[in-house]
């Protein structure tokens, strides 16, 4: 992308000289460019649109706070494209640990959900069934093996001929349905 | 018009107030380049300072200076440290094409030594334990520098952490190894080009482990 490469390596020499304008208009297209990148490349990795604009943000932040290191007898394509890489798979892989704790609930945590509580599933009037049967079969069947029947992750994943990473990410979107819709039941009655 | 999402919003909002800082001048204190330059510096003369504490000078230094066996293990390693610093220079800059050919004729000229090796001396050394001290000193006298290196490479940016560091290691290993030449009293090619290799890998693989955590920005 030949005219890309100079239209924004002038407008990194011109932020330079304090043209504030010429370095916005840059920021703004390198934005658009980078949520493109972004959704391709974490796509798979499961990643929502705030999180997916999380690294974003964090994209440009790098590039804005090394702005004074990119040599202007370089291309500047390369050097945004190399720290883009660098802080997508980084903020990637941080988003995906944080997943990975969140599942681990311990049993104190456990009960005070309010759709698996078993002192009295009859008097908050949520019907603990119906809810996990209106789950995407996918996020059921985790459900169904870690929340009901007890498995850990990496036995459901076995179980369901999953990975044990892909169990945990369902099992964190599906528990977050399942609140969101208790916290719904409960307004309702 | 699209409607734009509360998040891209907030990324307008960051891209605003990120504008209003266009043209402020940052201190660097030192560019990058010179950050290299130093550090090798620095490795060179911590790896000394540990060489001739652990194993002294050689007794035979002064008239081995001219001759050609430490002068081949000289010139080796200081091939390895050149190929060494070129690759340094591009982990720390994003977008640098580097490429392992950096360290071809260090190895090389290692090579040609081991095969065309005459002296006699055996790829296990003059001593019973002189490839485990060389390893070992070497190691030894590489750490600091690694620390160094690493250290200069965050004033850089490094955009692939473990291949940074792995080339660090490199660095600080050829380093520590040229420094070792003034106390290794093992003159056979063949020998060099073994255990002062198997020395820089060994901290090349420290290094890659290293950097992972250390360059991480």
């Amino acid at each position: 992308m030949h005219k890309q490469e100079s239209t924004w390596a002038n407008a990194m020499r011109k932020e330079r000289v304090g043209d504030r304008f010429a370095y916005e208009h840059f920021l703004q297209e390198l934005a658009a460019y980078l949520r493109r990148v972004i959704r391709y490349r974490l796509h798979h990795a499961g990643l929502n649109s705030v999180e997916a604009e999380d690294v974003v943000q964090d994209v440009l932040i790098a590039v804005h706070s090394r702005r004074d290191q990119w040599d202007h007898g370089r291309p500047l394509l390369p050097w945004l494209n190399a720290i883009a890489r660098y802080k997508i798979i980084d903020t990637a892989r941080r988003l995906r640990k944080e997943a990975h704790g969140r599942v681990d609930l311990d049993d104190e945590q456990w009960s005070s959900l309010p759709a698996f509580n078993q002192r009295d599933p009859e008097e908050s009037g949520i019907d603990v069934e119906r809810l996990i049967s209106e789950l995407p079969p996918g996020q059921q069947s985790v459900v169904r093996a870690i929340g009901v029947n007890g498995a850990s992750p990496s036995e459901a994943a076995t179980e369901l001929g999953m990975k044990e990473g892909a169990v945990r990410v369902a099992f964190h979107r599906a528990l977050k349905r399942l609140i969101a819709a208790t916290k719904g039941s409960v307004n309702d009655a | 018009m699209r409607k734009r999402n509360n998040e891209i919003m907030r990324t307008d909002e960051l891209i605003h107030r990120l504008s209003n800082q266009a043209g402020i001048k940052t201190h660097a204190a030192m560019s990058f380049g010179r950050t290299v330059w130093a550090s090798l510096t620095l490795s060179t003369v911590a790896a000394l300072l540990i060489v001739i504490g652990v194993s002294g000078l050689r007794p035979d230094l002064p008239t081995m200076l001219t001759a050609w066996p430490f002068q081949f293990k000289a010139a080796a390693m200081i091939l390895l440290a050149g190929g060494g610093v070129i690759l340094v220079r591009a982990a720390g800059t994003p977008g640098m094409a580097t490429s392992p050919l950096a360290l071809l004729p260090g190895v090389l000229f290692l090579l040609a030594g081991a095969l065309f090796d005459r002296s006699g001396i055996p790829p296990l050394g003059v001593r019973q334990l002189s490839a485990p001290i060389c390893v070992g000193v070497i190691v030894a006298a590489a750490l600091p520098g690694l620390i160094i290196i690493q250290a200069g490479l965050r004033r850089g940016i490094p955009t692939r952490l473990a291949a940074a560091g792995a080339i660090s290691g490199v660095l600080s290993g050829s380093l520590a190894a040229l420094a070792y030449t003034v106390a290794c009293v093992n003159d056979g090619a063949m020998f060099v080009a073994i255990w002062y290799v198997v020395a820089i890998s060994i901290t090349t693989a420290i290094g890659a482990f290293t950097g992972r955590y250390v360059l991480a920005w």
